[in-house]
């Protein structure tokens, strides 16, 4: 489910309308490890061991209505369709919204090589194998069995659909028994945590036409609720699945709680915060603005219950270090680690959130911050604020390069958060002394052109990061040296053929990178996923400023155990759970 | 008469012909493909492939184009020898009733119903569709997909007319009679009002007052801010289902309804002063005919001339379903399915609805011709 | 002299504009016997046509009101009647043509339909002997083929056709009193005579009274029995149609008169037309109304306001010198050699 779900994110940040468009790319982040997890969230559940109550329905609103249902073909990326799915999908993993964690979903555990599930064979494949839950059965009866995966990868990698085979298409030999699944892949790969996160009923699919006959109405459900009605334009109506085999471990009962689950499909962002106000829905996440989380802040003395968390898109400022920088600025010194060092130095990252984000975040310390604060090294926190310190390493960098070294910044104009962080910048700069200057461009030539033939200084936008090992894996893409645009990731040059900085760091960085894509060993993932961290951070080849927000709101004296995830899980990753408080006592 | 018809549907048919080129090509010239979603993953290359293939975004462009023209006008499912059968039958029967509406009206109301009825049920028992194409969105096939939101978009939009006339017409004939009075001003400003307000600002502010400050001042639920039915309408008792269906219509009814009354009434209003200060207006007084005859008989029947323009528009537009309102209110019209394509960049939702909206604009506007020659004698089809 | 059809005494229509009170109608008085022929003459502005709405009542509140004032119809006031019995004078009793036939017939109801409804209106009859009246008095004005020409529409007609159709409606319901307001203006001068003969010839059929209102003084002369000139909504003038013509006693009537198309005079001489434009009925001047365009004005013209005085046997007239001057004298065409001669 989670593959699918962070292409669908890219997806959704890319169709909205809020000037996120271009700004993102796929990069995935790493949720921690199993072993060393402790949840990050200090909002812990305030539901007591009580019994909750049965029955009791629930509504979400949403501004996009899904085009299909069927989350495989084309359309079925968009989020809305995993926000749904989340009810009724049934799959290998879940990404728990407390601990931002992959969690297993229909498998006993997550195959790991320290449990077993993940064995490195000697001639280089790899086996995943998967152990069904004994109760997991689909809505009418059926068990949910090996064959249901067989079925799925046969699904995936039949020529005639236009499904996206990628990883799937290197599985080398696969075997179904009743409750088990193991399938060997030509090579190892860490992308696997992120494989058959939906699975299909085989005995319901089997024969139908996948990809007309799926649109409008669901297979079998494997989750808590089943499909009820899709009235087009409205919303789509989900009840209670009473064949569903999860628990509430807290409490002991069978799950699901409610009776009844509705989706709303309303366009209007206003609208959306109308019905919320009218209690119309129980449960909305609007995209953040100041604007909006202050109307929905206002409605807590209410019952409302507002979460504003740091989301997965997570902004940065980057230098450029190819050949193109001199087009933009001459004077620039962005290979001089001096220079850098002033930038950083120069820049007030809480100036910057209090500005921008009306201090609803902190300041991001490492890329990896944003969604495994646990695993990350904040490697980062080596550089604070200190325009006295700047303007010394701005003295050093002159110093050394023997030119009038400057910054030409730019970044998109057509983004208010961003207009305003050059704004602020041109203070910042002054104080340290280094001489700086504005250069923005609209979104589509910035991300076009400008990005593509390496042609500015210094630079800021976002990336959307998700979560998993493989997912933060691929954020290291970004720096291989090996991959210069247009065909690789490496917008900022660093180390690439045509760089300026050519160095030992830039050797072990691509080492580092390759170890990571050839083990599936979490250990060592780890391991290099934080040397390549601090590699980054040392050469300040970025600074990560902040995650952008994601909000959620419900009203918290209706309905209960609702937890926002703010990665790609969504809010209702834990719908099974939700209750109606109303109906307590 | 026959022959003025068949030269307007020449016409009309040659415009539709223009609009389709126009808007094929002002969609291929807005930057941007359907697939440019996918292309963000590099690794959907092959489906990517897969679809330009599919969906014919490799050909040229005069050759997309022909293949969607002639889809477009191609029926599935039927045999292409009744569509112009059904088409002549559609239009010889619409002038017709109208005709006889106005010459014998209620008589032709009558006839004008049981026509309507016979056409409803002969085109929905002929199952005629039209290869109109898929998706790009993956919202299936895209004749299904328009019918399915025409009856949300044709409930929203008849009430609203409904409603528009009905205030609106008495509105503007009431302010011309007491013409710079109290009720006048009034109205005048109101309607001002109305066509300052930007449609968005109406439909939130409706929200607010009527559905959430109304709510808390009287403790009872009256409107609902989105939506078109309860989802468990299903179990609903008729009475409760007839509520429902008023609790949900009557915000985006009354926001569309505002504006076309106001343009009603202002229209209403003008046409009603100039009839009212026309020397047979006059002559009708120093007949000795009551007041309440001069205004009914001659005023009336006059002042109603150029109102049937404005309204027949008003209904070709709103096959189209109001874009902005259907998106506030969350109904589930063609209007809304609309911005869905444009964001989408789902051509061939985009063309269909186009089309479907130029189609109901050629076919008002003549209907609205012949109306207006039945209800002035001095109009002449040459 | 038998009681009179219609006596207006001292009527007096305002119109309130944001200008200021336009009085278009300030204190007339005159008589209409049955059978008369009445002319009303002047300029327009004069308040020759909201006299003929005022009898009519059709001046409308707020913009004009009658402010005080008789107009005594068969002894009642009509100014008092209520509106449903005012309805049944009007159209029935009193009946009214307007100068635009061209846009005076509704367009979208044929003139079968507008013929009938006056009928019924103001007749008990049936549909089919509405029909059948309506049919003569398209007849009786010599509209040919009536019977088809009932289901037409007003454009189908000629102007001068239309004028005969209000004629008919006019006519229809054999009022006491037809109000004609410039009936002959709009057509042209061929059909002029031929429509103004049709008119009076089928009035005095029915022993109709008719109140002529005109600009033009040779339209007048030729139909009327008696004559009144009106100038800034007073009378300065009336008298018997021959009285008027040969022996004019007001300076403004003698100014008409020479500005008049003669068509007994051969020689072509050059028209005389009188200097100045008749005041705004805002801003009336004290004293004479007249005055400022008066070659004969003295200064007790600027203070008192001459009144309507009688000067013989149906003749009255409004000006301080009637006695004195003798228009008929003066040829117009010469008055700037010999006005002064004749008032030293």
């Amino acid at each position: 489910m989670v593959l699918l779900i962070a292409f669908a994110l890219v997806a959704a940040a890319c169709s909205s309308d809020d000037g996120t468009g271009n700004e993102t790319t796929t990069t995935t982040t790493v949720a921690p490890d199993t072993t060393t997890t402790a949840p990050p969230e200090t909002t812990t559940t305030t539901e007591p061991k009580l019994e909750h109550p049965y029955g009791g329905e629930a509504i979400v609103a949403d501004d996009q209505e899904p085009p299909t249902l069927n989350t495989f073909v084309p359309g079925g990326d968009n989020f809305i369709v995993s926000l749904i799915g989340n009810a009724y999908f049934v799959g290998v993993q879940k990404i728990d919204g407390y601990t931002l964690a992959l969690i297993p979903d229909v498998v006993e555990s997550l195959p790991t090589v320290s449990n077993g599930g993940v064995v490195v064979n000697d001639d280089g494949t790899m086996t995943v194998s998967y152990q069904i839950r004994d109760e997991a059965v689909w809505e009418d009866g059926t068990p949910i069995s090996g064959d249901d995966f067989q079925f799925t990868l046969d699904t995936i990698l039949n020529p005639d659909l236009p499904i996206d085979k990628t990883t799937y298409e290197d599985v080398v030999s696969s075997d179904a028994g009743a409750k088990t699944f193991t399938y060997t892949l030509a090579a190892p790969t860490a992308i696997y945590e992120l494989l058959f996160g939906v699975i299909l009923p085989k005995h319901q699919v089997e024969g139908s036409d996948f990809v007309n006959d799926w649109n409008d109405t669901m297979w079998l459900s494997g989750g808590p609720f089943k499909f009820d009605t899709w009235a087009k334009g409205e919303f789509v109506h989900l009840v209670r699945n009473d064949n569903y085999w999860g628990i509430d471990e807290e409490t002991g009962q069978t799950l699901p709680y409610l009776d009844e689950v509705t989706f709303k499909f309303i366009p209007e962002t206003e609208s959306i915060l109308n019905a919320f106000k009218a209690r119309e829905v129980d449960a909305i996440n609007p995209a953040p603005s100041t604007e909006i989380i202050n109307t929905l802040q206002a409605l807590e003395p209410e019952g409302a219950r507002v979460e504003v968390l740091a989301g997965s898109i997570w902004e940065h400022v980057n230098f450029q270090f190819g050949p193109g920088r001199l087009d933009r600025n001459p004077n620039s010194c962005n290979d001089n680690y001096n220079m850098r060092l002033a930038v950083a130095q120069a820049i007030d990252k809480t100036v910057l959130t209090d500005e921008i984000l009306a201090g609803q975040v902190a300041p991001l310390s490492s890329f990896v911050d944003a969604f495994s604060p646990t695993l990350s090294t904040k490697a980062w926190d080596q550089y604070s604020y200190d325009p006295a310190a700047a303007a010394a390493s701005y003295a050093a960098a002159v110093a050394e390069t023997g030119k009038e070294c400057s910054v030409v910044f730019s970044t998109t104009s057509n983004n208010d958060g961003r207009v305003k962080m050059s704004e602020l910048f041109v203070g910042m700069f002054e104080a340290a002394g280094i001489p700086y200057e504005n250069d923005l461009e609209d979104s589509s030539l910035f991300f076009g052109e400008t990005l593509d033939n390496g042609t500015w200084d210094f630079g800021e936008w976002a990336w959307v990061g998700g979560a998993g090992l493989a997912a933060l894996i691929s954020n290291y893409d970004l720096f291989d040296p090996e991959a210069p645009p247009p065909d690789g990731g490496n917008y900022y040059r660093w180390g690439t053929e045509d760089s300026s900085v050519i160095d030992d760091a830039t050797a072990r960085f691509a080492e580092v990178r390759d170890e990571m894509n050839a083990t599936v060993d979490d250990q060592e993932l780890v391991a290099l996923i934080q040397e390549g961290e601090n590699i980054i951070a040392d050469n300040l080849v970025i600074i990560p400023l902040y995650a952008r927000l994601a909000t959620a709101a419900v009203w918290e004296d209706e309905i209960g155990n609702y937890k926002h995830n703010p990665t790609n899980g969504g809010h209702t990753w834990n719908i099974g759970y939700w209750y109606r408080v109303d109906l307590e006592g | 008469m026959l022959a003025y018809i068949t030269r307007r549907l020449v016409y009309g048919l040659v415009t539709l012909l223009a609009l389709s080129m126009i808007v094929f090509s002002l969609l291929q010239a807005s930057g941007g493909g359907p697939l440019d979603r996918l292309k963000l993953n590099p690794r959907m290359q092959d489906l990517i492939a897969q679809l330009t293939k599919d969906w014919g975004l490799d050909q040229p462009l005069w050759r997309q184009y022909l293949t969607w023209l002639w889809n477009y006008v191609t029926p599935n499912d039927f045999s292409p020898l009744w569509v112009p059968l059904v088409a002549i039958a559609i239009a010889a029967g619409v002038t017709f009733a109208i005709v006889k509406l106005v010459k014998y009206q209620w008589k032709g109301a009558a006839i004008l119903a049981v026509w309507v009825l016979a056409v409803y049920g002969a085109v929905t028992n002929m199952t005629i569709r039209f290869n109109w194409g898929i998706s790009f969105q993956g919202f299936g096939d895209v004749w299904d997909l328009v019918f399915s939101r025409v009856g949300a978009t044709f409930r929203l939009g008849f009430t609203a007319l409904a409603i528009a006339l009905i205030i609106g017409i008495p509105l503007g004939i009431y302010q011309a009679i007491r013409q710079y009075s109290f009720f006048d001003q009034l109205g005048t400003m109101g309607a001002f009002l109305m066509f300052s307000t930007p449609i968005f600002i109406i439909g939130v502010g409706l929200q607010i007052i009527l559905a959430l400050y109304l709510e808390k001042w009287t403790g009872v639920k009256l409107f609902f801010v989105t939506g078109m039915n309860d989802p468990g309408y299903a179990n609903l008792s008729l009475i409760q289902r007839i509520i429902d269906t008023i609790q949900h219509l009557a915000l985006p009814a009354i926001s569309i309804a505002l504006i076309s009354l106001a343009g009603y009434s202002r229209f209403q209003r003008a046409s009603m002063l100039e009839v009212l200060h026309s020397d047979y207006l006059r002559t009708a007084k120093a007949k000795g005919l009551p007041r309440r005859k001069v205004v009914v008989k001659h005023a009336l029947r006059n002042a109603m001339i150029p109102i049937v323009t404005l309204v027949s528009l008003d209904i070709a537009f709103m096959i189209g379903g109001a874009i902005i309102t259907e998106s506030i209110f969350g109904w589930p019209g063609v209007g809304r399915l609309y911005i869905t394509a444009i964001a989408g960049i789902d051509y061939p939702v985009v063309m269909a609805i186009v089309m479907v909206i130029g189609i109901g604009i050629v076919a008002m506007n003549i209907i609205a011709d012949i109306l207006y020659g039945v209800m002035d004698p001095r109009v002449r089809y040459d | 002299m038998t009681q009179p059809l219609l006596r207006v005494t001292d009527l007096r229509t305002y119109f309130s504009t944001e200008e200021g009170v336009v009085r278009a109608v300030d204190g007339i008085s005159f008589d209409l016997q049955p059978g008369e022929r009445r002319g009303v003459v002047g300029e327009s502005g004069s308040g020759k046509s909201v006299t003929a709405m005022s009898i009519m009542r059709l001046i409308e509140p707020p913009a004009g009101e009658i402010v005080t004032g008789r107009i005594e119809y068969k002894g009642a006031n009509l100014l008092e009647m209520a509106e449903d019995e005012m309805q049944a004078v009007r159209g029935g009793q009193i009946a009214m043509i307007f100068q635009d036939p061209m846009t005076a017939l509704n367009p979208v109801y044929t003139i079968g339909d507008q013929l009938m409804e006056t009928i019924t209106l103001h007749q008990k009859v049936s549909k089919r002997e509405a029909r059948d009246i309506a049919m003569q008095a398209l007849a009786d004005v010599q509209i040919p083929n009536p019977v088809a020409r009932l289901e037409e529409y007003p454009h189908q007609f000629s102007g001068g056709m239309r004028q005969r159709v209000m004629i008919a409606m006019g006519l229809s319901c054999n009022p006491d009193i037809l109000i004609a307001d410039e009936p002959t203006t709009a057509l042209d001068v061929t059909t002029q005579a031929k429509i103004m003969d049709l008119m009076l010839g089928l009035a005095d059929e029915r022993n109709t009274a008719v109140l002529l209102i005109t600009h033009d003084l040779g339209v007048v002369a030729g139909f009327c029995d008696t004559i009144q000139v009106m100038y800034a909504g007073g009378i300065v003038e009336s008298g018997s149609g021959d009285e008027i013509f040969h022996n004019p006693q007001h300076p403004y009537t003698w100014g008409l008169l020479g500005s008049m198309t003669r068509l007994d005079q051969a020689q072509q001489v050059r028209l005389h037309s009188i200097a100045g434009a008749p005041p705004s009925v805002i801003d009336l001047p004290v004293g004479c109304r007249f005055r400022p365009r008066c070659e004969f004005a003295q200064d007790i013209c600027g203070r008192v306001l001459p009144p309507l005085v009688e000067t013989g046997a149906g003749r009255s007239v409004a000006c301080h010198f009637a006695e004195e001057l003798d228009l008929k004298a003066i040829d117009v065409r010469h008055r700037e050699t010999e006005a002064e001669e004749v008032i030293s």
